[in-house]
């Protein structure tokens, strides 16, 4: 059955979220002159604190059901809050091979979760990434930072999909580089780790990429590791580099960080180790020269104690002589 | 890109050139049932010391082909070796 009013077709294919309009200042004094004068000034509102927006959903540059603003958005959150960014290629990976990986992935590190009595192996992420968006996150991740930036007064929206942030992804911030550009580049895929945990890192490179440093789990260990899914998958992934800190580490450098043993505590517990042994040296070198003094002096009045007693016998000796 | 005539691929690159970016795109062409068929060495160099990227492809028929990643883009090596590949499937077909 048709549908009673009639509706063009033109009108149906528009979205349903219309774009935002820009408040012109005459559409303002409009809506001032629709106020009666009779009324109490004081319940009207300053124009300027009116706004044409909820709060909660402040303008945009694109329109923000598009799906290219909020991958932009989900990473960049990803970004900001994974101290660990693994970046991969994937080379033609089939969909069963995403999921038999994913599922080895995260049975291997709820292992390591219970081995270390962490919760981390849930938050562990394997996904794809589309290049392009991630370099512009990327680019509002390490400069937008408007407080810092000159005039920031003249920000009127400081979120990261705002026009001000777009405006700068596409002017200033493109003339720096921040390292990883040329990683950046076709099929991505990332691993993100919520915590600096080199335990939760050592698995997923012996998972993901292994190496003779970082060998993959044994059959006897992982039997879902040698399924035939997982062992065609792996092999089409390849490390690139990673991110660790906002900053971009190297492969060797991010391997480094998986092979601090014990992991964080064994690297604090190394630390304290160090620095005890430094205290204890200091200590003793500031303590040599005080007891040494300390030792100079003793033997001096020792020495001198012992004088008299030598000169009382030097002097009781040519008495014995005489006597003799 | 015809990959069905290939038996070896082999690249070398530091993921952190922009030279590794033909390489690496081609390697992302190769379908994912391919490395039943060809062999795909892949190794990442260090930054340091600096090594030249290289991308050699093996065919049947025994050609080989090193690719100069200073000069060529991607499309002007999928191209020649779809030219080498349309040559072999010509071949085989009038081989029957």
């Amino acid at each position: 059955m048709p549908p009673r009013i009639r509706v063009a077709p033109s009108k149906l294919t528009k979205s349903p979220f219309p774009r935002r309009q820009i408040t012109t200042s005459s559409r303002q004094y409009a809506a001032l002159a629709q106020v009666p004068h009779s009324h109490d000034h004081s319940i009207i509102p300053e124009l300027s604190t009116i706004k044409d927006y909820p709060i909660t959903q402040p303008p945009t540059h694109r329109r923000p059901e598009l799906r290219k603003s909020q991958l932009l958005r989900q990473y960049l959150t990803t970004l900001r809050s994974s101290p660990i960014i693994l970046i991969f290629q994937h080379n033609s990976v089939l969909s069963p091979e995403w999921a038999a990986i994913r599922t080895v992935l995260r049975s291997s590190l709820q292992k390591v979760d219970k081995e270390q009595g962490t919760n981390v192996a849930e938050y562990i992420k394997l996904q794809v990434m589309k290049a392009s968006i991630l370099t512009a996150a990327l680019r509002l991740d390490v400069w937008w930072k408007p407080d810092q930036l000159p005039h920031p007064e003249t920000f009127v929206h400081t979120h990261a999909l705002s026009e001000e942030a777009y405006e700068f992804a596409m002017s200033e911030s493109k003339k720096k580089k921040h390292g990883l550009e040329p990683v950046l580049v076709g099929p991505i895929a990332v691993v993100t780790l919520p915590r600096m945990s080199p335990e939760h890192l050592k698995m997923v490179f012996s998972i993901l990429s292994p190496s003779p440093e970082f060998k993959a789990p044994r059959r006897a260990a992982n039997p879902a590791y040698y399924e035939r899914a997982v062992q065609t998958g792996v092999p089409k992934l390849m490390l690139l580099g990673a991110r660790v800190e906002s900053k971009p580490f190297t492969i060797e450098k991010v391997k480094w960080i998986g092979t601090i043993a014990g992991g964080l505590d064994g690297l604090r517990a190394q630390l304290v180790h160090a620095l005890e042994g430094v205290g204890a040296s200091l200590a003793n070198t500031l303590e040599s020269s005080g007891k040494s003094l300390y030792y100079t002096l003793d033997a001096r009045r020792d020495m001198l104690e012992e004088k008299p007693k030598v000169d009382q016998a030097e002097n009781s000796h040519p008495d014995g002589a005489e006597s003799k | 890109m015809i990959t069905k005539y290939l038996t070896e691929v082999t690249a070398k690159f530091n993921p952190f050139s922009k030279r590794a970016k033909a390489a690496r795109i081609f390697l992302s062409c190769i379908p994912a049932d391919a490395r039943a068929q060809m062999k795909i060495t892949t190794s990442l160099l260090p930054p340091h010391p600096v090594k030249p990227t290289v991308l050699d492809v093996k065919f049947k028929d025994g050609k080989e082909m090193k690719f100069d990643l200073k000069e060529l883009r991607i499309n002007d090596i999928v191209e020649q070796v779809d030219r080498h590949s349309r040559l072999l499937a010509r071949k085989e077909d009038l081989a029957g």
